[in-house]
């Protein structure tokens, strides 16, 4: 790739997010002329980067964006929803458009046509109109009226990214289409019933549902004005879609969902082609300079050859080469460390990407909510910060549907009409906490009890002798929070335990607490590196364990015949030498199963001779975090430690050693 | 008739039609704890559906309409606004 196309493609997707986070903290506060300026500047120096380059749509996008910001600066127009909805659009597309970039190196077919669209929006949004919606109503679905294309802002749309982490897993594994009908409100009288209409739709495979925030709540409910707003994923392509929808066009907006492993494009860190790693320039200069030690440790060999050549006594060269030894050995210790900080990545672009997606969630309901973000400085390991975005996600989508209320609500509680929520990261005794904290209603014990009763989580005395803080740590019990569950409670627990467990491969811990009427708070704690251990999942008598692939010398399979009965044991031939063979049962609990043949053995070292373990079956190798034993599990012989499993299920690792010896 | 009342069971039956939302609706505003019964359900129409997010009763049985059970039951079930 052209150089300094390269280096545009990074610098741009920066711009787009300084941009995007000026316009959010200017729809907080129109009047903050800092915000104004860093907007015009981030739009301004993209706008100029952008004429470099052959890329006629996205300067005309850009430029139609500056002048609507230089006439906001001038103070010749206000700063409006609207306004701040169509720049936001033209940043999300430049997002787009710079992925694709990287991509295939053009601007994708259709980004003539979107351009123009935006400019046109831009010059509406340009001239205040009369009727334009107070802040706070829903924004409405852009009509396109000049041959539109039907991607609008492509996948940097926040609303497709929300519905995208919504979806289940394995429904993503192909790209999908990700739509939002937004029915008229008379459409039931004009004989549309939009979910009809839905249904004819191809390759659906998620539907989401939510209403619209009526402008008067305290109206009776009108069965026949619809409120709906339906979001869909499909698995079909564009064009099938849009002419399923072609009598309702223009209520309706499609983008791309990508399949997972690329998904949102916001970062630059995850390019599809070619992974670019940002890192310090100092670093780099460290490394530099280590290679440069390097060099001059590696003449000091030379010199150690020449003595030897010149046949110098062996004592001397011993010597030698020991201090050698000793100054490369610090050095290569020296070079491992600092290549793995280089793994390091900065938290603040994850946790940048999230007050997008929260707008557009409180938006959908119909609340008003302002993420804070706070992590400045904080890194992690890269595998571990970008593993956060799907669990962050859906913890942030808790709080906005069930931890913060309504403004109504707020107002008679006391409390500021807009929610807070706050997301910050820090590094606290070598670990990475992460915190998401909201000032809502809290989550209610007795609710938590009942919900718990109710579902036979627990038994009544069980729940009668646990305090408060203990009750609340349930909702992270598998099978809690069902659908139904959420519904009749009104509380949290959409997924929650699909949250630890995700947090938990990443070698992490989650935990809540909650002060009934003034917020909840989820807590995880991660590690700030990993530190994968290969373990081979083995099965005996119905139990799995993981045993650390370090230890074990070979698997092989015995045959009855090949088993040597010694006193009250067995063992067996390997590699000509006789090796006890224990069963794993007999290990673990103690039960006396005789090895019968026939079984998988895996040969380990345990006190510097081989052992033979009989297990059932050997199901998986997997590259796993383990995390050490805590609690009354701190003291347990035998056990080197846990990891939870795909499917959510804690894994015991053993350690062979302990155990046998 | 598609909306049907039966004790503290609603029952939506065969095609639910626009109009039966009005029907739908008054039986949900009324005091009680509705169970909704859709097992005979073939096709119901969005505003019923507004209206059972609305008043958000429980939900039971498994239409034959694959969209209706697969998707849009679960939607409305997992609706928590």
């Amino acid at each position: 790739m052209d150089e300094l196309l390269a280096q545009f493609l990074v610098e741009g997707s920066e711009l787009v997010q300084q941009g995007t986070e000026a316009l959010l903290a200017l729809e907080r506060r129109p009047d903050d002329r800092t915000r104004i300026d860093e907007a015009f500047r981030a739009v301004h120096t993209l706008k100029g980067s952008v004429g470099l380059f052959d890329l006629p749509p996205m300067a005309l996008a850009l430029h139609a964006a500056e002048d609507l910001l230089a006439a906001v600066r001038g103070g010749a127009r206000a700063v409006d929803r609207p306004t701040i909805d169509t720049l936001l659009e033209v940043l999300d597309q430049t997002q787009a458009w710079l992925g694709a970039l990287e991509r295939g190196g053009v601007l994708p077919d259709g980004a003539a046509a979107a351009s123009e669209r935006l400019v046109a929006e831009l010059a509406t949004a340009a001239t205040p109109s009369p009727a334009t919606p107070s802040p706070g109503a829903p924004s409405p679905v852009a009509p396109s009226p000049v041959a539109p294309s039907p991607i609008a802002g492509g996948a940097a749309q926040a609303w497709a990214a929300a519905l995208a982490a919504d979806l289940p897993l394995e429904a993503r594994a192909g790209p999908l289409v990700a739509l939002r009908y937004t029915p008229h409100p008379g459409c039931y009288f004009t004989g549309d019933d939009p979910l009809a209409i839905l249904a004819e739709a191809p390759g659906l495979v998620h539907v989401r549902l939510s209403r619209r925030p009526a402008p008067a709540a305290d109206g009776p409910y009108d069965p026949f004005s619809c409120d709906l707003v339906i979001e869909a994923a499909a698995a079909a392509p564009l064009t099938e879609l849009t002419s399923a929808f072609r009598f309702v066009a223009d209520q309706v907006a499609f983008a791309h969902v990508p399949p997972v492993g690329l998904a949102p494009p916001a970062a630059p860190e995850e390019g599809a082609a070619g992974r670019t790693l940002r890192v310090d320039a100092r670093r780099v200069e460290a490394l530099a300079a280590l290679v440069d030690e390097l060099i001059a440790a590696k003449s000091g060999l030379a010199e150690v050859v020449a003595l030897a050549r010149s046949g110098a006594a062996a004592d001397a060269l011993a010597e030698r080469l020991g201090a050698r030894y000793g100054a490369l050995d610090r050095l290569v210790g020296q070079a491992h460390q600092r290549v793995a900080a280089l793994r390091m990545a900065p938290v603040r672009p994850l946790l940048r990407r999230f007050p997008r997606v929260v707008r557009e969630m409180a938006e959908s309901v119909g609340k008003d909510v302002e993420l804070v973000v706070e992590g400045d400085g904080v890194e992690a390991d890269r595998n571990i910060v970008e593993g956060l975005f799907e669990p962050l996600t859906h913890l942030l989508r808790n709080a906005v549907d069930h931890g913060v209320e309504g403004e109504e609500e707020r107002r008679a509680a006391g409390k500021p009409p807009r929610a807070v929520i706050r997301l910050s990261a820090s590094e606290q005794a070598g670990r990475l906490h992460i915190e998401v904290r909201d000032d809502g209603r809290g989550i209610d014990p007795q609710a938590i009890r009942a919900a718990a009763a109710r579902r036979a989580l627990a038994s009544a005395e069980a729940l009668a002798e646990m305090d408060d803080a203990a009750v609340v740590e349930l909702i992270f019990l598998p099978g809690f929070s069902t659908a139904g569950a959420v519904t009749a409670l009104s509380g949290r627990g959409v997924g929650m335990d699909a949250i630890r467990a995700a947090v938990g491969r990443l070698g992490g811990r989650v935990s809540v607490s909650s002060q009934p009427g003034a917020g909840a708070a989820i807590h995880l704690v991660l590690p700030l590196t990993v530190a994968l251990t290969q373990v081979m999942v083995v099965s005996h008598a119905e139990e799995r364990y993981g045993v650390p692939v370090a230890g074990v010398l070979e698997t092989v399979r015995l045959r009855s015949d090949q088993l040597v009965p010694i006193r009250a044991g067995h063992a067996f031939n390997w590699r000509d030498r006789t090796v006890p063979l224990l069963a794993l049962s007999a290990l673990t609990r103690g039960a006396a199963a005789a090895p019968v043949g026939g079984q998988r053995v895996l040969v380990l070292r345990a006190g510097g001779q081989p052992v033979g373990l009989a297990v059932d079956a050997i199901e998986d190798r997997l590259d796993v975090a383990m995390r050490p034993l805590e609690g009354l599990l701190a003291g347990m012989r035998g056990v080197a430690g846990t990891t939870v499993m795909g499917d959510g299920q804690v894994l015991m690792i053993l350690d062979p050693e302990a155990l046998i010896g | 008739m598609s909306v049907r009342r039966d004790g503290s069971v609603i029952r939506l039956e065969g095609d639910c039609p626009v109009e039966e939302a009005e029907a739908l609706t008054a039986l949900l505003e009324a005091d009680g704890d509705w169970t909704i019964d859709v097992s005979l359900c073939r096709h119901l129409h969005t505003a019923l559906v507004q209206a059972l997010l609305r008043f958000r009763p429980r939900i039971v049985g498994e239409p034959e309409n694959r969209v209706l059970r697969m998707l849009i039951l679960p939607a409305i079930r997992t609706h928590d606004a």
